[in-house]
């Protein structure tokens, strides 16, 4: 059985367009291994070799700057659940989904108590006092991206039900607390305070 | 790890980009998102387009606005630049409108392959300059070339394919020589290939491929009977293969000089 007729056309021409030297060495050891496929590799390596070079000249800075416009556009065609859309789609928060075992159990791997991973997850603490490592650690526990998790702590937090606030009017961005507030009044040891302080961005 | 490429062979093997462009991916593997794009954005050690592709193209590897679009935006530039000197305004009527077209597809394009599992680009990653040119082909087709009357259909051939026992090779050097002079290192420049380009598609299919493989360099005869010759490879005679070169380089020659007239 010949085995050189068993490679499809697709896969032969795929392989001589991804041969980093393509030149007629090349070629004329693909014309005595594929004859089958003579005409369309003769094709393909005309093709490959008469197409101009772009990265030569691709360095050469235009003047005027028509990127930020095309970014704009680009961003625009993104779809809304891409880590680059222009408006993220709010991902679900992640920590409300977990299972009481799973919080408890992720609540140990961050090495916090479970009314601070309560916090966290009710969106009480303010997104941007949190260090970036800290939010990373969290991201990567829960397999979701730092962009995704960050976006959904920044919604406003949530009343957890059966409490009542005394002031008047809905909760908003205002009633969040600080990280460092976070740290002090969430019962957490000074040796969980002090891993947690270490992590704050420079 | 750097991402395979979706697409797969019958064995169900991931398709390979070129080894250059699997190094540069598996050097810039595992950088934090703010290094990497100090190094996808650094003009003086630039990186193939290629390898811009790759992280244009695969949301799985989560780059968020933050770090993506200064990647978008060097990939851009440089895009519009490379554009800028393949379309070039001598060349062709509306060229900035088509090099516009070009540049808006190929945003659109990474667009949906991001949101996407069919792999429409893969081959970007693997041959970019090829990927392009056939683009560019398509969206010139399209708009036409400068020239009202296309002059390959004015060109007459020098000599008809005969048996007559002239000095073949000579002949086709003349020929050569009187379609690349008076500038030979012409041929290494991104708008002449381009154009050249354009202008090998437009020939006879005869002797469109004698001549692409005239430029990779393969002999037309050959003492060695092992080696690949262009006569074997086209599977007729030297002296056909020869008469359809000089058919083929007067053509070229007609065109190319009338376009740099314009």
């Amino acid at each position: 059985m010949n085995t050189t007729t068993q490679v499809s056309k697709d896969n032969v021409l795929h392989k001589f367009s991804a041969e980093s030297n393509q030149d007629a060495d090349t070629l004329a050891r693909y014309l005595k291994r594929y004859p089958q496929y003579r005409e369309a590799l003769i094709d393909l390596s005309i093709e490959i070799s008469t197409a101009p070079k772009f990265d030569e000249l691709a360095v050469e800075k235009l003047p005027g700057d028509n990127s930020r416009q095309a970014w704009s556009k680009f961003q625009s065609l993104l779809s809304p659940t891409d880590p680059a859309s222009t408006t993220p789609h709010p991902m679900d928060n992640p920590l409300s989904n977990l299972s009481d075992e799973r919080f408890r159990e992720l609540a140990r791997e961050l090495n916090v108590n479970r009314l601070f991973l309560s916090r966290l997850r009710d969106c009480s603490i303010q997104v941007a006092t949190i260090p970036q490592q800290f939010l990373s650690v969290v991201a990567q526990a829960l397999k979701v991206s730092v962009e995704g998790l960050t976006s959904a702590l920044d919604s406003p937090p949530v009343v957890a039900s059966g409490l009542r606030h005394k002031a008047s009017g809905k909760p908003g961005a205002g009633d969040k607390i600080t990280f460092e507030e976070a740290l002090t009044s969430s019962a957490l040891s000074e040796t969980q305070q002090a891993a947690l302080r270490e992590m704050k961005d420079e | 790890m750097v991402l395979p490429l979706k697409k797969t062979t019958q064995d169900a093997e991931p398709y390979q980009r070129r080894a250059e462009i699997e190094q540069v991916l598996s050097s810039l593997d595992g950088l934090a998102p703010d290094q990497l794009v100090e190094r996808l954005t650094c003009t003086h050690q630039a990186v193939p387009f290629e390898v811009l592709i790759y992280f244009l193209r695969h949301t799985e590897l989560e780059l968020g606005s933050k770090h993506l679009e200064p990647i978008f935006r060097t990939f851009y530039g440089r895009l519009e630049a490379a554009l800028r000197k393949s379309v070039s305004d001598t060349w062709i009527d509306y060229a900035a409108t088509i090099r516009e077209e070009l540049a808006e597809r190929i945003v659109e394009m990474i667009a949906k392959d991001r949101d996407s599992d069919e792999e429409k680009m893969y081959y970007w990653e693997v041959n970019f300059n090829h990927a392009l040119s056939n683009l560019c082909t398509d969206v010139l087709r399209k708009h036409g070339p400068a020239r009202e009357t296309d002059p390959l259909i004015n060109a007459r051939p020098l000599t008809e394919e005969s048996d007559s026992g002239e000095e073949v090779s000579h002949e086709v050097d003349i020929a050569a020589a009187e379609f690349i002079n008076p500038n030979p290192s012409k041929i290494d420049e991104v708008a002449f290939r381009l154009r050249l380009m354009h202008a090998i598609n437009e020939l006879p299919v005869d002797e469109r491929r004698a001549v692409g493989l005239w430029l990779q360099g393969m002999p037309i005869e050959s003492q060695d009977p092992e080696a690949e010759t262009i006569a074997q490879a086209l599977e007729c005679r030297e002296r056909t293969v020869s008469n359809r070169l000089k058919r083929a380089f007067e053509k070229l020659r007609i065109v190319m000089q009338a376009e740099e007239l314009q």
